[in-house]
């Protein structure tokens, strides 16, 4: 059996330990906008991949300028 | 009512039915009974009793209502996952749900007699942060703490990036592509998106265990039937030859109206919906469980 070939762009885990100490960290501050059914479930997404791909986005659009 | 439970349930669901229903469909049908009803539980003069109760919205925690929901999928889209990812998901929330003290009333409406183990106190009465603090200081707590460690010790394999690739994707393959292509998410984005019920719920089981901790200055009760500090929501005083009996009866009209459904009309529906291509169903139960099941290896 072949292994598969890795996910491309997979985050470090390291990075997952942080994104959960914020999300808990911001949750006890901000309850009601962060611990609900829209925001939770996409956390990951967004500050693992969005808010990732926006700010590299931003630096070489700076960089080129 | 139980909360992260909700979001680790699907995994463990998910590795039982592998690719025959569709995970994100699972996620629907476990979130389907609170999802339209939730917001307004913490407002009502009796939250316990318009949750779970009759009247009130209590009739999305019966069977009933996600057998409905799931024939109006398979009518609709002609999806045999998703209707089975609904139909189990909305299942596995009602029945997870009976361990609190207001219970659910699975046979809607054949019995509207409330089912419950009484584990902990339903708490809504106490508002959304009360509720919070009343569960996380409960056997409730525990409860959302078991199904963490169900999926770890059974199901650990379906939070691997390749059970994401072999089973997740191919058991949806429609939708998946869809938010691929839509969205323009790659495989990643979209990896992200499936461990995000999981990442949900340890983050809100994390953040609400603390909170009950600290502002709350909640104090555990980790007794049947607790919190001790909380007033109950019992929606029922019957005895419990009086609930087995109308439960019982309940059940057999319930299965009598299923079976005369499937006789009538859903059979009709089944064979002609559709399935994914690496779907192959056995008969009987295996239609949605076990082997003999995909020609995976």
């Amino acid at each position: 059996m072949t292994s598969s070939p890795p996910v491309e762009g997979l985050p470090r885990a390291h990075w997952f330990v942080v994104t959960f100490v914020v999300y808990v960290a911001l949750a006890l501050v901000v309850k009601s906008t962060v611990l609900n059914w829209i925001i939770g479930p996409l956390w990951l997404l967004i500050t693992l991949f969005l808010v990732p791909n926006l700010f590299r986005r931003v630096r070489r659009r700076v960089v080129s300028d | 009512m139980s909360w992260a439970a909700h979001e680790f349930e699907n995994y463990f669901i998910q590795k039982h039915v592998d690719v025959k229903a569709s995970f994100l469909a699972v996620v629907l049908g476990t979130q389907l009974p609170d999802l339209f009803t939730k917001s307004f539980v913490y407002a009502a003069d009796n939250p316990a009793k318009f949750h779970r109760g009759w009247p009130g919205v209590g009739f999305t925690h019966s069977l009933i209502f996600g057998f409905v929901f799931a024939i109006s999928i398979l009518a609709v889209t002609k999806s045999r996952s998703w209707a089975l990812g609904v139909l189990i998901g909305q299942w596995a929330h009602v029945l997870t749900d009976f361990a609190d003290s207001a219970g659910t009333m699975p046979f809607f409406p054949f019995s509207v007699e409330p089912v419950t183990i009484d584990m902990w106190k339903h708490a809504a009465a106490e508002g959304r942060y009360g509720d919070a603090a009343a569960y996380y200081s409960s056997l409730g707590g525990v409860w959302d703490a078991f199904w963490l460690v169900m999926v770890l010790v059974f199901a650990r394999s379906t939070l691997r990036p390749e059970y994401f690739r072999s089973t997740i994707v191919p058991a949806d393959p429609k939708v998946w592509s869809w938010l691929h292509r839509r969205l323009r998410l790659p495989e990643v984005g979209l990896l992200l998106v499936y461990w995000g019920f999981f990442f949900y719920g340890l983050g809100r089981l994390t953040a609400w265990f603390l909170y009950a901790r600290t502002d709350a200055d909640a104090t555990l009760s980790l007794v049947w039937g607790g919190p001790e500090w909380v007033d109950g929501n019992d929606l029922s005083d019957a005895g419990l030859v009086e609930v087995l009996v109308r439960t019982t009866v309940g059940g057999v009209l319930f299965a009598a109206f299923v079976w005369l459904c499937w006789k009538v009309f859903i059979k009709r529906l089944w064979d002609r919906g559709v399935d994914p291509p690496v779907v192959e169903r056995g008969p009987g139960i295996h239609a949605a469980f076990g082997p003999p099941s995909s020609p995976r290896s």
